[in-house]
């Protein structure tokens, strides 16, 4: 059927900053239907509050809103945009939960805004836990046993009577937020209300727990015709019990029989059906009975998801730009299959390949978190891997997380040794089959433990839950390990692995570096061996159907199979190196920085080649580069790509550390990497380097030293002067950064947390107390240098620059500082003949200017800045790396802006219970959001209602500070009461507060009494929170607070700089100013 | 891999050779090659009579993973060798009796891996389907492989009629078996007929005696001989009976409408195709195993065409309400547990009022 006429504007909600269960899988999807429906012609309006993303680019959409997602700020919008539909599929859950509180309220009927791709009945159906329920049963399709509760007596009352274990799941929340298993009475009562208050409806659903059986999910799509097709089915590694998200997921489905299969696909047609999607996609996931083959549904969700994001990639399906053509009337047969060119979309993807989902998890910055898996996501990113046998591809997937392991195991990392595995100790055991039992993010290499220490298939499968199949899979690399291990050699004799067995290592997955430790070896020999004797890979593409149709816009991984079919482009070409999986610190920003290396190749007709592995992303769509290798990034993937590709060049500086990594590498290996040398990258990240460098420009840096030993470090302390920042010199991203305050903490943290030794000094800079950082983002050709943004930082030094809130323009710094801010920026760009992106890390104090880093990549607020300018620094970085020089592309002097725009960050408390909300020099947020006004004061407000602090217009504020922020609450308190808010306050504080005749009601301590402000949270009688922490040795009282605020969603404000800004955004939300919106592309016309 | 796997080749008629391994006691075969697609259902492809003399390909990467049982067994026959990536050694579901490799071995059937399958299915797909030849990697292999025999369809069909739901009388569905598959007969005894498995060159005097409601031209080896048998046979019978013909079955009752028929270089050999009524929005994804098709410029007597495939629009399905005949290229696949097709419950219902 014809597309239709009578729409001629479309909305489209965006999901908002990345979190745990919405990452950059929505940008993907948004990014692809924004693209279709431009291309039938359409006028498109786009509201997303994250800058991060290639959706918000200006020509993505024609009016683009970077606001919060809220619905008064989404119903303004549609009053001046005048949309006649809403498609509201493909912000994720987000999306869906405004589109239904847009209809709950009325506000589509009362401006004539349709639903299209999944009407407001179809997302209730499936989303409101009761009409799902019935709606299930209406069709015959099982469920597990489960009631639905808005209160706790209610969901005692059900529970008890399905019994243990149960699963709560709170309605309408994404990632399985506040879903929680519980074992028993004690634990349900405790899970609850937290469960109730995490739904935006006070819903839960408590559920018979279906752990330990199979899970299955298909992605289904359903046009207006009532077509229906199954983009592919996917199995979950890991049993039910473990949420999706946090599974190692494989597709399509390896061990279901075809009358299996064919009843999952028949309840799928009936789901679709009964819920009503008609020209969208939808993610069903089930349960099956291992034992009996038995079907229970577990949950629907008529969107786009991260899962449809998956589907995509594995199969060559592009779910979203499909969808979107099927929202706005066309049917599946008159959509062209962009993978083949000719065939349409009617059709069944058939794979030739195995796809493996392997999660990246960053415990390690929540050293209190839980790790067990649960209902609950908790992984930060994810990536694939696609091979032509399992095991060659769960090898790769491995290497593909970045986690420093190259395959599984026997890479020299594996935390239980050979020797002790041959001869296993009872409590080895134990600790084996513990972490086997309870689902954990290492289990996949205590699988290989558990057989190598002797445990039998049999018995992992029956206490895992894992399949078999898998697991006999494992058993096999673990045969190869050991036939490999035969030919291990002594030092520096030759190879003498037979070719045969190297053939078969390579086709089970095993990396170099895995070979060259059973040999004895090094990577580099391994290779050239390998290479001498023409044991290479070949490239195959994804192309949706096996081969049986020629395909025009495929994508390529690498197998060590026969035949090879990428044949080498045949131009100039560039390789861009990606940023793999996300994880807190390298995510959206550098993938959207890759994405536009890319565009400018193009406008400069020069070939581009992707390499990630990163399924959620743009960069991996099929269409955004001229060819995409599906491939993880390591130094020997990458090599294998460029000597197939042989290209002009690589760029490095855009994927974040991952690719940097590989610079001195690649270039040692011939290749010319573009911008910046990898010798002057050098210079500004080795410390004795940088050093001479900050010297012999007459530049400040805050006193410093390196320690090898204790003793050393308790020197250096004492010279430079307590407070001071320590970190180990070997990472980054802020890892087990902190600020020490006394010898004694200074020898805690050497001699526990990090262990100095020569081999891995400590780098200890003095501490600025209270002085302003700076971010600037710069570009040079080598010869000039432009400013694209001065950031000012508004939490005070020592917090993570990727987790403090930053305002662009600087509005506190006075016009000298930042002259000489852009004076030092000018003379580092230029003595490092920076040819591509500079990001530089200032603190002011005094009005002195300290440099603290100096970058010469991509920076995490590149997009911020270039979203806040209106100019796309990272294609201008590009062109410049290419040889063009900036006066030719016109870019000469830093563009000044009449508004402010606001970054502030999202983080991932809430999925970590237990773990304490301070915020410190390691980065811990996940994501971001940009508000964006005239005035500072609702730009601020803006950031923070987009990054989910509700600031409250009026009610009461809890406020205790330490002793050196005694001082300055005063103002802030004072400023509050004139508001009409009610203040509560601990003891020390109150103190102060009434020496400063302020009237305040003081709170006892936990133990002393009560009500205490516990009994306050819980009874929702405070509504902000104003608590900075005491220093180091935090006390417990303070970490049981501070949970409690983020349990019950209550706007919790740790730093004074932050409630200072916080004060002057409350007085905007008073004066109902934030509903003041402007798209992007009227701020670069002004 | 079976304990001792042989070292084998495969050849294919325009020369090219490939090494792999024999998995099952057997290490030589000739057949034609044909492609398949489908991720599951091997077991079923095996021992579908339409395969049988054909070396199947599967581009699905890997086979076996859940095993095998006796309840998936499509028919007594089975095809000459399955081509595999890997073959599973082991498996895992509730249901399997035995590995797909023991499967093979009792089917004294082949089953070769460790070939870059895709590279194979290229080939078919771009060349179209022919003859190859498996023998031991040591052996002289004759790539010419011109003695390859051609299945007849009298291989696969039953010599007498045999009887199912003996008990119901007044609903008879007859097949006429080219190679019927046992998910139709069983949808057909699900529905509560009778069904009469009929040899495919029964004259039409006698399945006229037989008092049926309805007759099924069944799928099986496209035996061009047999076709034109069959299609004289429906001819003779058209208009006395509802008839649906399927793949090999719907070629033979496009010939007796008069239609001219010709062969795909590669056939439609998987689970993934598309048919839809020509001009309409809606269709269906289906499951094929065939390679003959009804010539589009075919002039059919009184008949419509009413499906066609949308990737190369091949005629998938043709109508004559004059005649009360249909025939679908695709195969009527059990869409669920306890469910019917509906090109076959349409047809079950013709059949129905035929004796109301």
């Amino acid at each position: 059927m014809p597309k239709r006429k009578d729409i001629k504007t479309i909305l489209i909600i965006g999901s908002g900053p990345i979190v745990i269960g919405q990452a950059c899988e929505f940008d993907y999807s948004g990014s692809q239907a924004c693209k279709a429906l431009r291309e039938e012609g359409y006028r498109t309006v786009l509201i997303n509050s994250n800058p991060a993303t290639i959706m918000t680019d200006p020509d993505m959409a024609d009016a683009t809103y970077i606001e919060p997602l809220t619905v008064e700020t989404i119903e303004t919008i549609i009053i001046k945009e005048k949309p006649d539909a809403l498609l509201p599929t493909l912000g994720g859950q987000t999306g869906l939960n405004l589109a239904y509180f847009l209809m709950k309220q009325g506000i589509l009927k009362k401006y004539k805004v349709e639903t299209i791709g999944a009407g407001i009945e179809a997302i209730s159906r499936a989303e409101d836990r009761d009409i799902f329920r019935k709606s299930m049963a209406d069709i015959g399709v099982g469920m597990p046993m489960s009631g639905i509760a808005t209160t706790p007596a209610e969901g005692m009352e059900i529970g008890l009577r399905i019994g243990f274990p149960l699963i709560l799941r709170p309605a309408y929340c994404l990632g399985g937020s506040g879903g929680s298993t519980a074992y028993n009475t004690e634990e349900l009562e405790e899970a609850l209300p937290r469960a109730i208050s995490m739904s935006p409806v006070g819903q839960v659903l408590v559920e018979q727990s279906v752990s330990g059986w199979k899970e299955i999910e298909f992605e289904v799509i359903r046009d207006s015709a009532d077509n229906v097709i199954l983009i592919t089915s996917m199995e979950n590694f890991d049993p039910m019990g473990v949420h999706t998200g946090d599974s190692i997921v494989i597709a399509p489905a390896q061990t279901l029989s075809n009358p299996e299969h064919r009843e999952f696909a028949d309840i799928c047609r009936r789901i679709i059906r009964k819920i009503g999607v008609s020209g969208s996609g939808a993610n069903i996931q089930l349960a099956q009975d291992p034992a009996d083959g038995r079907i229970v549904i577990i949950e629907v969700n008529p969107r786009l998801s991260r899962s449809s994001a998956l589907a995509s990639k594995a199969t060559g399906f592009p779910i979203a730009r499909v969808s979107a053509k099927l929202a706005v009337g066309y049917t599946l047969p008159e959509v062209i299959n962009e993978i083949t060119g000719k065939t349409s979309s009617f059709f069944e993807p058939a794979l030739d390949y195995c796809v493996l989902k392997i999660c990246r998890f960053t415990f390690e910055k929540f050293p209190a978190a839980d790790t067990t898996l649960n209902t609950s996501m908790k992984a930060v990113g994810e990536a694939m891997a696609i091979g032509s046998t399992f095991n060659e591809t769960l090898q790769k997937a491995i290497r593909s997380t970045e986690t420093g392991r190259f395959g599984l195991g026997a890479d020299g990392k594996d935390k239980i040794s050979d020797e002790e595995l041959n001869a296993p100790t009872d409590e080895l055991n134990k600790i084996i089959a513990q972490k086997l039992i309870k689902p954990n993010d290492e289990r996949l290499f205590y699988i290989r433990y558990a057989l190598k220490s002797g445990m039998k298939v049999k018995e992992i499968s029956d206490i895992s839950g894992i399949d078999r199949w898998f697991l006999e899979n494992i058993l096999e690399i673990i045969l190869v390990e050991g036939l490999i291990r035969k030919y291990r050699r002594a030092e520096n004799s030759a190879l003498k692995i037979p070719d045969e067995l190297l053939k078969k290592a390579k086709k089970n997955g095993f990396s170099d570096k895995q070979i060259s430790y059973l040999l004895n070896s090094t990577e580099q020999r391994v290779r050239n061996h390998r290479k001498k004797k023409m044991i290479r890979p070949v490239y195959k593409p994804v192309d949706t159907c096996a081969g049986e149709f020629k395909a025009r816009n495929a994508y390529y991984y690498s197998s060590y199979e026969t035949e090879d079919e990428a044949a080498p482009l045949e131009a100039k070409k560039v390789l861009i190196l990606g940023g793999g999986p996300n994880r807190i610190g390298q995510g959206i920003e550098f993938d959207y920085c890759c994405c536009h290396a890319s565009f400018a190749l193009k406008e400069e007709k020069i070939m581009s080649i992707m390499v990630n592995c990163n399924p959620e992303t743009v960069s991996t769509d099929y269409d955004t580069s001229d060819r995409l290798y599906f491939e993880p990034l390591t130094l020997e993937d990458v090599l294998n790509i460029a000597d197939v590709e042989k290209p002009y060049g690589a760029i490095v500086q855009f994927g974040g550390q991952t690719p940097l990594n590989l610079a001195v590498a690649l270039k040692k290996a011939g290749i010319n990497i573009l911008g910046t040398s990898p010798e002057a990258i050098d210079r500004a990240e080795n410390r004795k380097k940088f050093q001479a460098l900050v010297k012999k420009l007459g530049l400040i840096q805050p006193p410093n030293g390196i320690a090898v030993s204790l003793d050393s470090a308790v020197k250096i302390a004492s010279k430079i002067g307590y407070p001071v920042v320590v970190r180990p010199s070997y990472v980054l991203g802020g890892r087990a950064m902190e600020i020490v305050y006394t010898d004694e903490e200074l020898v805690r943290y050497v001699e526990i947390a990090v262990q100095a030794s020569p081999e891995h000094p400590i780098l200890i800079d003095k501490f600025l107390e209270d002085a302003i950082e700076v971010d600037v983002d710069a570009i040079s050709d080598g010869k000039t240098c432009v400013i694209g943004g001065i950031l000012e930082h508004i939490e005070e030094a020592g917090i993570h620059s990727g987790d403090s809130a930053m305002v662009l323009p600087p509005h506190t710094l006075s016009r000298d500082v930042i002259d000489r801010i852009r004076e030092n920026t000018f003379s580092l760009a230029i003595e490092l003949k920076v040819k591509g992106l500079l990001n530089i890390q200032f603190a002011v104090k005094n009005n002195i200017v300290y440099i603290l880093e100096v970058n010469p990549r991509a920076s995490r607020t590149i997009p911020f800045v270039s979203k806040a300018i209106g100019i796309p620094l990272a294609k201008l970085a590009t062109k410049v790396m290419l040889g063009k020089s900036l006066k030719e592309l016109g870019f000469t002097a830093e563009k000044k802006i009449k508004h402010f725009a606001v970054k502030e960050s999202v983080f991932p408390f809430v999925k970590f219970p237990g773990v304490d909300v301070i915020l410190g020099p390691e980065m811990k947020s996940t994501g971001e959001v940009m508000g964006i006004d005239e005035t500072f004061g609702i730009a601020y407000a803006k950031s923070q209602v987009a990054a989910g602090q509700k600031l409250p217009g009026s009610g009461n504020v809890f406020i205790s500070v330490n002793d050196q922020h005694k001082r300055r609450i005063v103002p802030i308190a004072k400023n509050l009461l004139s508001m009409g808010f009610k203040l509560y306050s601990t003891s020390g504080t109150a103190d102060t507060l009434k020496r400063n005749d302020i009237e305040v009601e003081p709170l006892p301590k936990l133990k002393e009494g009560r009500p205490n402000v516990i009994d306050l949270i819980k009874d929702g009688k405070i509504h902000l929170m104003i608590n900075t922490p005491s220093g180091k040795a935090t006390r417990q009282d303070e970490i049981k607070i501070r949970g409690q605020a983020i349990v019950h969603n209550i706007p919790l404000i740790t730093t004074l700089a932050g409630a200072e800004a916080s004060v002057a955004g409350i007085e905007n939300i008073r004066s109902n100013k934030l509903t003041r919106v402007k798209s992007i592309q009227e701020y670069s016309r002004d | 891999m079976a304990k001792h796997p042989i070292p084998i080749k495969l050849a294919l008629r325009d020369g090219s050779v490939f090494e792999a391994f024999s998995a099952s006691g057997r290490y030589r075969a000739s057949g034609e090659i044909t492609v398949n697609t489908s991720t599951t259902g091997h077991q079923e492809i095996m021992t579908d009579p339409a395969n049988a003399g054909k070396i199947v390909l599967f581009t699905h990467p890997h086979v076996g993973n859940y095993g095998a049982a006796e309840k998936f067994n499509e028919s007594e026959s089975t095809a000459e060798a399955a081509l595999v990536k890997r073959l599973s050694p082991f498996y895992s579901n509730w249901q399997a009796e035995s590995s797909f490799g023991e499967f093979i071995e009792k089917r004294n059937s082949l089953c070769a891996e460790g070939f870059d399958t895709r590279q194979i299915a290229r080939i078919i797909f771009e060349k179209g389907e022919t003859g190859c030849v498996i023998a031991p990697a040591n052996s002289n292999c004759p790539a010419d492989s011109a003695g390859i025999p051609a299945v007849k369809t009298s291989d696969v069909s039953v010599s007498d009629i045999k009887i199912f739901n003996r008990k119901v009388k007044n609903f008879k569905i007859g097949i006429l078996d080219m190679g019927f598959t046992k998910s139709l007969l069983e949808q057909i005894v699900a529905s509560g007929a009778g069904a009469l498995v009929i040899p495919y060159d029964a004259p039409a005097s006698e399945i006229s005696k037989l008092g049926l409601n309805g007759l099924i031209i069944s799928s099986g080896p496209e035996d061009e001989d047999a076709m034109g048998k069959v299609a004289e046979t429906a001819g003779m019978l058209r208009g006395s009976l509802p008839m649906l013909g399927i793949a090999a079955g719907c070629v033979a009752l496009g010939l007796s409408l008069g239609g001219k028929i010709r062969k795909l270089p590669a056939g439609h050999r998987g689970m993934n195709y598309p048919v839809r009524p020509p001009g309409s929005f809606k269709g269906a994804i289906t499951v094929q195993n065939h390679r003959m098709v009804i010539d589009e410029k075919s002039r059919l007597k009184k008949t419509r065409v009413s499906g066609i495939n949308l990737n190369d629009n091949t005629i998938e399905k043709i109508e004559s309400p004059a005649y009360s005949i249909t025939a679908i290229e695709y195969y009527p696949s059990i869409p669920g547990p306890g469910k019917t097709n509906r090109d076959l419950s349409e047809f079950l219902k013709k059949a129905r009022e035929k004796n109301a």
